[in-house]
């Protein structure tokens, strides 16, 4: 029988970007439904193995009152932890059991701690934070649906996933973290609220990704290149630079001077030295860096892999005929 | 934004102030120097230093029961302080107040009180005045989870929205109201959930980095003195000791685990600041040190200073009763 986990961030979309942007909030409540729109879904496919983390605001009690009967709760033991760590330990779990896929409700941060730990596992990342690159925009229904599908009939097939890039990062010679999206060295020499959101403060960036469509760092990318889907981006920012407007937060345009961009290479190192302030992960400050680390950053593209959410609900529907 | 040196050492040592100036006042309490309840602030340091270190002298915040670190925090007198808790005359109501009334109006510190949520209307009165008289204070309370759900606090922030007052709140949310959690009594998951409904952004802060309280502070402030109005902060932290002083029929274990409170421990505030400010060649570990060893000495000199003034004397009772001379409308 096919396990799903679930992994729920409480706190995703709730950040400072309220403050000094127009970010969205997703209250709980919605976040709770989303759960348990997405259960219906693989319900409706025979799935009922679930493994959720557990969470002190209960966005899995909704689901499990809905559906107690027809699935098999499944908690796993994150001891006392939360917020991030809590995010590791359960996504370390969820690989430990092997567990056929996951479903991630969070923003791109969320994403990009789950992804660190659970090697192929597939995830459905379903939007609930500010900048969403990562995570898809669909009815939680139809994510379980295609969902159930995939785990019954389509597993292990190549074609009905999509594996992701990411960009790791180096501090030092030791493999510090990743990004999912966008990794930021920011001139600003604190992590405190993580969020960026100072256009000025902005030094270089690194993009796995850019569309037209995207909103946060990475809508930079596409407003000084065409992203070709097998490298990364890399731009540089200064005085001199070619004046662009590009929408870093939600509702947040920024003017910003664009110095160089050029294509990364999966693999090739980027080595940067003498800069001080912080690197920012998927859009938060995570790392302090001073003048006399040594960073290596470089693309790579055996990333986590998600679920062609699109072809498999259009191979179910096919089926049906 | 960038922190300057000042700022993040300034930040060190006021929540060494704050530590060591409850530690102390457990210690003369346990030892019957002072009577009547106390509510340590220990564990939550971060919340009340990273919002006052984004103030100005001229900005107002008002507190509530557990309000020894706010004023501290604000740059009052550790001295008065003291002897205010120990009921003296040179303490900051003369001794007629008490732990819970702790007001200096010199630095911008409106008082406290031990009814919960009430400071939040007075807080939101100095707003308004700040908004009639043109000024550009800002005025900021401070107030915990459990105050969160009293009808003061909401009557409030929607005042406060629709007048778009310079107010800032700043919900300590240290997940108990005595012994009752806020899972079971605050109806949505962060109590910043509800800043929608009042029409003002709401922000979730990790109480216990100093750093980030003061930033998410700076950029309320900046809007409140813009005139776009009221922002609601909740940081989420931990209180690491009882409830209050004197209580000792609410025990620790009844309604949290030690190892709960153990694992809250790991990130006490002042730890995490001072691995900073080693990282980043701020200070050295031993500056740190001194730091610690400075409050010490100094919130010894406030205990003296406590012991050695007089109580008030009851013919005076009355004196602080009314303003004199009464101001005119
Ligand atoms: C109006 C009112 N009701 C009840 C009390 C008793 N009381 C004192 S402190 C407290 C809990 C307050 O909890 P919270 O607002 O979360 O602040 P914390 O003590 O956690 O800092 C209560 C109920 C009171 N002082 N005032
Ligand atoms: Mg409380």
């Amino acid at each position: 029988m096919a396990k799903i986990g679930v992994i729920a961030n409480p706190s995703a979309g709730k950040d400072i970007r309220r403050l000094v942007a127009s970010g969205r909030l997703i209250s709980n409540q919605e976040k709770a439904n989303i759960i348990s729109r997405f259960i219906s879904g693989l319900l409706s496919k025979g799935v009922r193995d679930f493994y959720f983390m557990p969470d002190k605001s209960g966005l899995c009690k909704p689901a499990i009152e809905n559906y107690r009967d027809q699935i098999n709760i499944n908690f796993l033991d994150t001891k006392f932890y939360d917020g991030p760590e809590q995010t590791l330990i359960a996504a370390s779990l969820l690989n430990d059991i092997k567990c056929d896929c996951i479903l991630v409700l969070g923003g791109d941060g969320t994403n990009r701690l789950v992804a660190k730990k659970i090697n192929k596992i597939p995830l459905i990342p379903i939007s609930t934070g500010t900048n969403n690159a990562f995570p898809l925009m669909i009815d939680p229904t139809i994510a379980g649906i295609a969902t159930g599908f995939f785990v019954n009939l389509l597993r292990g097939k190549k074609k009905y996933l999509i594996r992701n890039p990411y960009i790791s990062v180096k501090v030092d010679e030791n493999e510090k973290d990743i990004a999912l999206i966008d990794l930021a060295i920011s001139k600003q020499n604190f992590v405190g609220s993580k969020a960026i959101w100072d256009p000025e403060m902005l030094e270089e960036l690194f993009l796995t990704k850019s569309s037209p469509l995207s909103i946060g760092l990475s809508s930079i990318g596409s407003r000084v290149l065409s992203t070709n889907k097998n490298k990364g981006l890399r731009i540089i920012f200064g005085q001199q630079g070619k004046l662009i407007y590009a929408p870093i937060a939600p509702g947040l345009i920024s003017t910003l001077k664009v110095k160089h961009w050029s294509y990364m290479n999966p693999d090739e190192i980027i080595k940067i030295e003498k800069l001080s302030g912080t690197i920012a992960l998927d859009g938060e400050r995570e790392i302090e860096i001073f003048g006399n680390n040594k960073i290596e950053i470089s693309y790579k593209k055996s990333g986590p892999y998600i679920i062609d959410i699109i072809k498999s609900i259009k191979q179910d529907n096919l089926s049906q005929n | 934004m960038e922190l300057t040196k000042e700022t993040q050492i300034h930040m060190l040592k006021r929540m060494w102030t704050i530590r060591n100036f409850e530690i102390k006042v457990m210690e003369v309490h346990k030892a019957g120097e002072f009577v009547g309840p106390a509510h340590p602030y220990i564990g939550e340091e971060a919340v009340a230093v990273g919002v006052c270190s984004a103030l100005k002298d001229t900005d107002y915040i008002a507190g509530n029961h557990r309000s020894h670190g706010h004023p501290l925090a604000k740059g009052g007198s550790i001295k008065k302080a003291m002897a205010e808790i120990y009921g003296k005359v040179d303490g900051y109501c003369n001794g007629n107040g008490g732990s819970m009334h702790l007001a200096d109006f010199s630095v911008g510190i409106l008082g406290e009180s031990g009814i919960v949520a009430s400071s939040v209307p007075v807080a939101t009165g100095a707003g308004l005045a700040s908004k009639l008289r043109k000024k550009d204070f800002v005025s900021v309370v401070f107030f915990g989870d459990g105050a969160s759900n009293q009808g003061a606090c909401h009557e409030s922030m929607n005042l406060a929205s629709i007048w778009k007052l310079p107010v800032i709140f700043v919900c300590e949310n240290n997940q108990f109201a005595i012994t009752t959690s806020y899972q079971d009594s605050v109806a949505v998951d962060n109590v910043s959930d509800r800043a929608p409904a009042y029409n003002m952004p709401g922000v979730l802060v990790d109480g216990q980095n100093v750093e980030a309280m003061h930033e998410a502070t700076a950029e309320a402030v900046k809007r409140a003195r813009n005139g776009d109005g009221p922002t609601l902060i909740e940081g989420l932290t931990y209180r690491f000791e009882d409830h209050s002083l004197g209580l000792g029929r609410v025990t620790k274990g009844e309604y949290r685990s030690q190892e709960e409170i153990d694992k809250w421990k790991e990130r006490d505030p002042i730890d995490i600041h001072t691995k900073k400010l080693i990282e980043r060649g701020t200070l050295s570990e031993s500056e740190c040190k001194e730091i610690e060893n400075n409050s010490i000495e100094e919130i010894e000199e406030a205990v003296n200073f406590a012991r050695n003034s007089e109580f008030p004397k009851p013919e005076n009772l009355f004196d602080s009763m009314w303003a004199n001379p009464i101001p005119k409308p």
